[in-house]
Parts: C-alpha cells; sequence; structure tokens
C-alpha cells in the first residue's frame, strides 16, 4: 500500500509575540525582533540579559493544554462523540528533560482528552520535529489517522545559566543568522501545537498543508559542535526530498536552523550547497530564531508552523539581525521585509546537541 | 493508558531481535568509566558505558562496521534524564550565582550520545525520550518505528536512570536483515555470537521472535533462530572510553 497523505489540520501557537498566529508572523515579516531584557529571573550574574519571554509568568502545563486544545478545535475535532476522535489519537509532546516532565505530559492529554502519552520527545532542538516525524511515519503507514504534536519550552533560570555559561548566547542582544559578526543564540519562548492527519480522514477541517516528507540523520562528530561539513543535515533533508519523491528543485523556501553560531551557520550553509547544488542561489533562506529566539525542545515546532503559515500567506519571513554578508553562508537571504512567493515546497530544518539533524517538508495545501 | 506502540506494532511479524545487550551495573563491584568533558554527573558515563559495552560485543572496537554505521540510529530512554546536571545549574541560577560553564557541555541528553556517536561513526538519527513506562520497552518501541519506517537498519537503545545508577542497552535489527549484519567475512565470529543458553534480555520478551532465520549460507555457520542472537555483556576495557573529541565550552547549539 502506497503511503497515506498526511496533512496539517490544525495549528495553534504561543509566542513572545503573544497568543495566536496573526502575531507571531507578524514579527517574522520584520515587525522587530521580540528580545527584551528578562524579567522573570534574575540575570545580573550572567554575560547575557535578554530573552523573548511572555508576559508574566506562565505555566507550562496550562499554556500546553491551551495550545492542544486550540489546534484540537482548529482542526475540528470533536472533544466527545463519535469515534473516540480525542481518544483514539495520541499527543507526541517534546520538552524538556526533567523530574516531572511524563506528569506534565499526562495532565495535558488528560485534560484535553487525547490518549496518554507514552513518552516525551527531550531530544533537545530536535525533540519537536522528531515527534512530528515519528506521528507522520505512523500517520504514513496507516497505523494511525491521525496524532497531535505539542511542544513547549519557557525560558527558565537554569537553562538560561547553563546557555549563558556555555558562551553560546549572543552579548550584543540580537540573533544575526549567516550573518557577518554573528554572536550566537537567543533563548525564547514558545507553545505550539498541531495536528496532524491522514488525507481523508479528517473532520470537515480543510488542510493548512501537507506534511510531504521527514528525514533524520546524524553527525557522528560531536558532543555540541556540527560536522562542518553539513554532510549530516544534509542527509536528513535528502532523505525527507528523497521520501517525498520531490526534486530539491522544487523547494521554493529554506526555513533554515540557523541559530546565530558561527559555525553552526557555516555547516548549515555547506549543507544547503550540497543539497541544491547551484540551485542553492535560487532558493530563499531565511531563520526566523532571528525574531522569535530559540526555543529549544519546542524549536522545531514552532518554525514548523511559521512555515506553514508563510506558505499559506505567500510571503517569506524575515532573516533579522542581518549585518553584512559572510563568505562562509552564500545563501539568497531574505532580508529588510517578506519576500512575496509561492513555493509548492518549503523545508524547515534543525539541528541539535548530539549531532542530530532532521528535516520537515512542507507542501502547499 | 493507550501506547502509542500500540498504534504502531509491526505488522505481521518481522520485528526487532536484539543483537547484542549490555547493562550496568554488571556485577556487584561494576565500575563507570570517566568520559573526558562530562562532570559532576554519572549520567553521560553510565550511558556511555553500557554504549561501549553493547557495541563492543557486537563490533569489537570502533568505528562500527562502515556500510552499517549510517543506517544506525540511536536512542536514549530516560525518565528523568540527567537530573543531577540540570538541578545543580538550575540551583545555581536560582541562587544568583554562575553555573559551572562545563555543564553546558552535558545540558541535554542527546550530548553523550553524540560522543558515542563520533566514537563508533554512527551516523543514524539520533534521540532522546522520557518514557511513561519501562525505559528499555519504550526504547524500543521507538526503535520499532525507526525500523518500521525506514529510517535506520539498526538501532542502540539505551535506558539509563540515575539513583540508583542503572543502565541497559541492547542493539536491535530487522529479523529479514540479519544476514547482512553478521559479519559473515569471520564464521567463526559469527557462530560465537550464539549463545543459546543465555537467559533472555528483560527487552527480548517483548521483542518478536518469529522472524526468519539469517541464511545459513550467508554467515557460514548453522542458522540460529533469531530469537537466540542473544550476546553477553562484554566488559568495556580499561580506556574504552576514549579521547576522540576534545569538549568544548564555546557550545553551537
Amino acid at each position: 500500500m502506497a503511503d497515506r497523505t498526511v496533512v496539517v489540520t490544525g495549528l495553534a501557537v504561543r509566542s513572545a509575540y503573544g497568543a495566536g498566529p496573526e502575531p507571531l508572523l507578524s514579527g517574522a515579516y520584520g515587525g522587530g525582533p521580540a528580545f527584551a531584557p528578562v524579567d522573570r529571573f534574575g540575570t545580573d550574574q550572567c554575560r547575557t540579559t535578554v530573552a523573548a519571554t511572555l508576559p508574566g509568568a506562565p505555566v507550562l502545563a496550562d499554556e500546553l493544554a491551551a495550545v492542544v486544545e486550540e489546534a484540537c478545535a482548529d482542526a475540528r475535532l470533536p472533544r466527545l462523540g463519535v469515534g473516540r476522535v480525542r481518544s483514539g489519537s495520541p499527543l507526541l509532546l517534546a520538552a524538556h528533560a526533567g523530574r516531572d516532565v511524563t506528569a506534565v505530559a499526562a495532565a495535558v492529554a488528560a485534560g484535553t482528552g487525547l490518549s496518554t502519552p507514552d513518552r516525551v520527545y527531550t531530544a533537545a532542538c530536535v525533540a519537536a520535529s522528531s515527534a512530528v516525524a515519528d506521528a507522520a511515519a505512523g500517520i504514513a503507514a496507516g497505523r494511525l489517522d491521525r496524532a497531535v504534536v505539542a511542544a513547549g519550552f519557557l525560558v527558565d533560570a537554569g537553562t538560561f545559566g547553563l546557555f549563558d555559561a556555555g558562551r553560546a548566547l549572543a552579548r550584543d542582544g540580537s540573533v544575526r543568522p549567516f550573518s557577518a559578526g554573528r554572536q550566537g543564540i537567543l533563548l525564547g519562548d514558545a507553545v505550539a501545537a498541531v495536528v496532524l492527519e491522514a488525507a481523508g480522514t479528517t473532520h470537515g477541517a480543510p488542510a493548512l498543508a501537507t506534511l510531504a516528507g521527514w528525514g533524520r540523520a546524524g553527525d557522528a562528530f560531536h558532543v555540541c559542535q556540527p560536522r562542518p561539513d553539513g554532510t549530516g543535515l544534509a542527509r536528513a533533508a535528502g532523505a525527507a526530498l528523497a521520501r517525498a519523491g520531490v526534486p530539491a528543485g522544487e523547494v521554493g523556501y529554506v526555513n533554515a536552523n540557523g541559530t546565530g553560531t558561527p559555525a553552526g551557520d557555516a555547516a548549515e550553509s555547506a549543507a544547503l550547497r550540497l543539497l541544491f547544488g547551484d540551485g542553492l542561489d535560487q532558493v530563499p533562506v531565511s531563520s526566523t530564531k532571528s525574531v522569535h529566539g530559540h526555543a529549544l525542545e519546542a524549536s522545531a515546532l514552532l518554525e514548523l508552523v511559521v512555515t506553514v503559515l508563510a506558505l499559506r500567506d505567500g510571503r517569506l519571513p524575515v532573516n533579522a539581525g542581518f549585518l553584512a554578508a559572510d563568505a562562509d553562508c552564500p545563501l539568497d537571504l531574505v532580508l529588510d521585509e517578506p519576500r512575496p512567493a509561492h513555493p509548492r515546497y518549503a523545508l524547515s530544518l534543525n539541528a541539535a546537541f548530539g549531532g542530530a539533524n532532521t528535516a520537515l517538508l512542507v507542501g502547499a495545501a | 493508558m493507550t501506547a502509542l506502540a500500540d498504534h504502531l506494532l509491526l505488522p505481521g511479524g518481522g520485528g526487532p531481535v536484539v543483537l547484542a545487550r549490555s547493562s550496568w551495573p554488571a556485577g556487584p563491584d561494576d565500575t563507570l568509566t570517566p568520559v573526558a568533558g562530562f562532570t559532576l554527573s554519572t549520567f553521560s558515563p553510565l550511558v556511555a558505558e553500557v554504549a561501549e559495552r553493547c557495541l563492543r560485543a557486537r563490533y569489537g572496537s570502533p568505528p562500527a562496521v562502515p556500510d552499517r554505521a549510517g543506517e544506525t540510529a540511536l536512542v536514549l530512554a530516560s525518565a528523568r534524564g540527567d537530573v543531577t546536571t540540570t538541578e545543580t545549574a538550575a540551583a545555581a541560577a536560582e541562587a544568583g550565582r554562575r553555573v559551572p560553564p562545563l555543564l553546558f557541555f552535558q545540558s541535554n541528553p542527546n550530548a553523550v550520545l553524540g560522543w558515542v556517536a563520533a566514537r563508533w561513526q554512527l551516523t543514524g538519527p539520533v534521540l532522546s525520550t522520557a518514557p511513561a513506562g519501562d525505559p528499555l520497552a519504550d526504547g524500543i518501541a521507538v526503535a520499532e518505528l525507526l525500523l518500521a519506517d525506514g529510517e535506520a537498519a539498526e538501532v542502540l537503545v539505551i535506558a539509563a536512570e540515575l539513583d540508583p545508577d542503572r543502565a541497559e542497552a541492547v542493539l536491535v535489527g530487522r529479523a529479514v536483515e540479519m544476514s547482512l549484519v553478521l559479519p559473515a567475512e569471520d564464521p567463526a565470529t559469527a557462530a560465537g555470537l550464539i549463545v543459546p543458553d543465555a537467559p533472555p534480555a528483560a527487552a527480548a520478551e517483548l521483542i518478536v521472535t518469529d522472524a526468519p532465520a539469517p541464511a545459513a549460507a550467508a554467515v557460514g555457520a548453522p542458522a540460529p533462530a533469531a530469537a537466540e542472537l542473544i550476546v553477553p555483556d562484554a566488559p568495556a576495557p580499561a580506556g574504552a572510553a576514549g579521547e576522540l573529541i576534545v569538549p568544548t565550552v564555546e557550545g553551537d547549539r
């Protein structure tokens, strides 16, 4: 049996821009980066003092439950009634490892009527994309009709302190992916959920996009540094294209991992060159981490949401913070303002500690 | 509880078989080999130790068989992860102190998988999870997904927890591909992998065992039943956790 088509029928998001897709997309279109001094905890002992955070003191379980409920409503999944639609659908959650993380997952599932998760995906910056890949694989193979993938990261003192101590944070308070003078990442809140379903089994909600392909590969290089030649990330992206049967030339946008670190962005540029060859010069690229920050375990889902929204809107998000070209990153970056475009396919790329690389290929609905 | 694995079981048999396995502690006096760059917590050395033992039982010394390495995934299942590192960092930050810089190196369970992958040149998918139930069983369920979806031909599954420290590792592969992965160039070695009297691994009980046995011709030895291919723990030699990777404080992701 041929693989079934996987469609996105619902999504919901919280970011430093607030609740919902619209403020996020507005920010991604050049409304200004969301970074500001952190007031959630003290940063006096840190080298960097800014992040992109939601106002107040959000509680992860509450925010996750809210986005799952909103995404299910978007997909018109009834909470009760015919077919055990929700109770027969698994929740795949990506979040930071810790003592209580599986209890949070169970509480979110119980509160939203979904089946209790077997696990939480904790694989750093590819946690959410790994959950998406597992859900999509199950749906494509006919083992599931639908799944809800959710992810959440709220900037906390411990994680901020770790990244600050590791000198991973940009001291100039800006994320400048693929730019000369880039200094590193900045953290950002994100809580997001998407509903993935098999085409033909939906409950009347229109497909927002297709998840045409997914791929994963490892660097086998280092604990936390990327393989400089980009071969791991290129293999992940190539696997996503091969699964979909889509040639690289049909990809019209790349939402890059683009953390804003010197080595990471250079390696990703090398990966894109391996993937697209000379055709790379005609592929628009941006990293929206430059505006919403790096949401770690939730980053891949946040960026998938941005990619889906951009394809639907027909404009590509900007790569903010750009100062000047870097010879190590010869890319067609979307700078200054959103670029009108209607690509048939877009790639959302992510890479993580452990040399883990993922690629999600999104098709326009 | 509705298990995701219930939805995703491999159809029609052909599920994974155990190619090698290991555990820590293997005895009352078992020790952990320090891993360069990892400090304070025993979590990463624990993961590295069982990975090393399991991979040595399968491949001998690193790197892994070249044409298999690219199809070998790593899955780490840990309900709580490295709580020593996480809570040390949180306590320092909340007290207004600087977090020890080296902890960044080990701030996610994925990190030590990168060390294992680099040492053994395993370039398949890399994934960490926090399972709600039995960690090893859930790790194997994740491995089944990777095998079924064609994303890996073998998966090193590691389950590790702190306090008390314990870990297990199993290398699983598709039964139908067994003839391809046994070291066919060395029939004696292949035959030596068979330990019919070995007690079945806890994990092995969860695994489909009616898979076809590997073709005898391919290994030059009598064909064992797939379920018999369980390898006893192999001790890691001193210093096995080597100095391949020089740690850096300047993390890049």
